[in-house]
């Protein structure tokens, strides 16, 4: 992997706001043949994709789909995808996309030690924060989980060696719970005063600062948002891109399962 | 025939048709149907694996899996291509869907099968139109009603209860894929691997119209097309890596139909057994189970094949 330069993705945000269900669904939509401008073309983690999307298939046995949380130990490895465009079958691009996992996004948020060390923040070219719609719907969580996200991105701008290299992708996860809302019109409002504060906040100290509302594997009664993945995934590949790190020194856990054939 | 000149593996997973492949490859070789075809030049030294397979196949009977504790003894086939006259010997191993499906479940696989491949001439890599390529995502959590949903969030508690996921849980396209990583890396080539993709069962999706006009719509009835909406992740990585592997797809009923008495009843009615063959290339249709070796060989030749 480290011949070829790779764009690295990190998501992060509280637990069980949505992040790895997110990763999942790109796995399940390439799977499904669903992009329409990128194609498959190679996968060092195909274990890792299938993991992820196991507790949301039928042959799981579950009657409802859940997604395994990812563990602390996940943290700083990766499950790669290699696409290439639909209509130039020459050119390819690799993508390392990691999670956070939730449980130590409260240390990152309060912990500036933990953040430096964390090297997939280190390395990443675009990081995702996610704000989970259903808790900013809450009274009692919406505080927090705004706070939260404010904070991580300020820790993010700290230790980033070049901040305004990095590109901010802002996720309203599970916005199937904004569109459900007894008052959807007044929970896009809120929503959208999140992203003027955070815009106000962050533009000129990140390279781009994006917002996306998605709901991966949203509750009956509305559509998955694959377009507004589709279009996410898209930015990851169509943003000027400048590998300069090395994983070879930077990851300690490259992959989140082998991927290579040993020999008996 | 000791020393062959060609080897083809055939790859596959559990079920899907490489050993009624191989039969009704031998009793073409017999009939031939296509005056480009090959014909068998001789008959191989030892036919202890093919002539009983052989028997069970004309008679119409359903064979017992491959079992991959007890390897086949190896088996060669001497063959001629009348059109060019160049005679070719040729290895076609037939390997249990079980012990490739070890392959991605270990992690491992025999040094010597690592060799074969790497000096394989082609792969006859096969796939059953009637197997699920993915698993199935539950689109609808819960079967809740949306105006019962909560106004907070709700929260999925990972209970210890949930399965595990196991390695051989993997959706068998993600399997394949895997395994095609795998020869891809074994080593570098001077040009590209060919495959031949085998849509084994084809009849089953002819037949699709009959199961109900809404079946019969979703699913192409050519080949690659079919391909590339059912196994969606195994066509865009074949197509993704063309300067890996060059693959052509081929929907092939071996057995000729079904497994049922009145099916088996139909099949042995056939005069001519080798009538019971489709293959679809396409759009040329045929019986002829020498097309895709053919290819793999680059034997291919004639005005209405070109080598391609």
């Amino acid at each position: 992997m480290n011949e070829r330069p790779a764009r690295i993705i990190l998501c992060a945000g509280s637990q069980e706001c949505g992040k790895t269900t997110f990763l999942a669904r790109i796995g399940e939509m390439f799977r499904a043949g669903k992009f329409d401008r990128y194609k498959f073309a190679w996968c060092f983690t195909p274990c890792g994709f299938e993991r992820v999307s196991w507790l949301a298939t039928i042959s799981s046995g579950v009657e409802r789909p859940k997604t395994k949380r990812t563990k602390r130990i996940e943290n700083d490895s990766f499950l790669h995808l290699r696409v290439r465009l639909a209509d130039d079958k020459s050119q390819k691009f690799d993508l390392l996309i990691g999670d956070l996992a939730g449980e130590t996004f409260p240390t990152a948020v309060s912990t500036k030690d933990f953040c430096v060390n964390l090297r997939s923040l280190a390395t990443c070219d675009h990081l995702v924060v996610f704000l989970d719609s259903g808790r900013l719907l809450n009274q009692v969580e919406r505080h927090t989980e705004r706070d939260n996200v404010t904070k991580f991105l300020q820790r993010a701008a700290e230790v980033k060696h070049s901040p305004k290299s990095l590109h901010v992708q802002v996720v309203f996860s599970r916005w199937d719970y904004a569109l459900q809302h007894a008052d959807p019109i007044a929970a896009n409002k809120y929503c959208e005063g999140i992203e003027a504060d955070l815009k106000t906040k962050f533009i000129g100290v990140f390279s781009t600062i994006k917002f996306l509302r998605i709901a991966a594997r949203p509750n009956p009664g509305v559509a998955a948002t694959d377009a507004e993945i589709q279009s996410l995934f898209g930015y990851w590949i169509e943003t000027p891109f400048q590998p300069v790190h090395s994983l070879a020194t930077g990851v300690r856990h490259p992959v989140r399962d082998f991927c290579a054939f040993g020999l008996a | 025939m000791s020393t062959p000149d060609t080897t083809l593996h055939l790859i596959g997973l559990t079920g899907t048709g490489k050993t009624n492949f191989l039969v009704a490859f031998d009793i073409i070789l017999d009939h031939p149907c296509d005056e480009h075809g090959l014909v068998h030049s001789g008959l191989a030294d030892d036919r202890t694996y093919l002539a009983p397979l052989r028997e069970a196949w004309l008679r119409g009977e359903v064979f017992e899996r491959t079992n991959r504790q007890i390897p086949p003894p190896p088996h060669q086939l001497s063959v001629k291509h009348r059109p060019s006259g160049t005679q070719v010997g040729f290895n076609l191993p037939d390997l249990a869907g079980e012990t490739i499906e070890s392959f991605f479940v270990t992690r491992t696989i025999p040094q010597n099968l690592w060799e074969r491949i790497k000096k394989a001439d082609g792969l006859l890599l096969f796939v059953h139109c009637d197997h699920n390529a993915d698993h199935t995502i539950l689109e609808d959590p819960a079967f809740i009603e949306p105006e019962h949903l909560p106004q907070t969030a709700a929260k999925s508690t990972a209970a210890d209860t949930d399965p595990e996921w196991r390695l051989e849980d993997a959706a068998m396209q993600v399997k394949l894929v895997d395994l095609l990583q795998f020869v891809a890396e074994s080593g570098e080539r001077a040009q590209p691997i060919r495959i031949a993709v085998i849509l084994s069962a084809w009849d089953l999706v002819e037949k699709a119209q009959r199961i109900g006009p809404g079946m019969a719509k979703e699913l192409p009835k050519n080949p690659t097309r079919f391909l590339a909406h059912c196994w969606p992740l195994l066509h865009q990585f074949l197509e993704s890596n063309e300067d890996v592997f060059c693959h052509r797809v081929f929907g092939v009923s071996a057995r000729g139909g079904g497994n049922s008495p009145d099916e088996i009843e139909r099949l042995t009615s056939i005069d001519q057994p080798s009538d019971r063959v489709i293959l679809v290339d396409d759009e040329h249709r045929s019986k002829d189970l020498t097309r895709p070796i053919r290819w793999l060989l680059g034997l291919m030749h004639s005005p209405t094949s070109p080598d391609v």
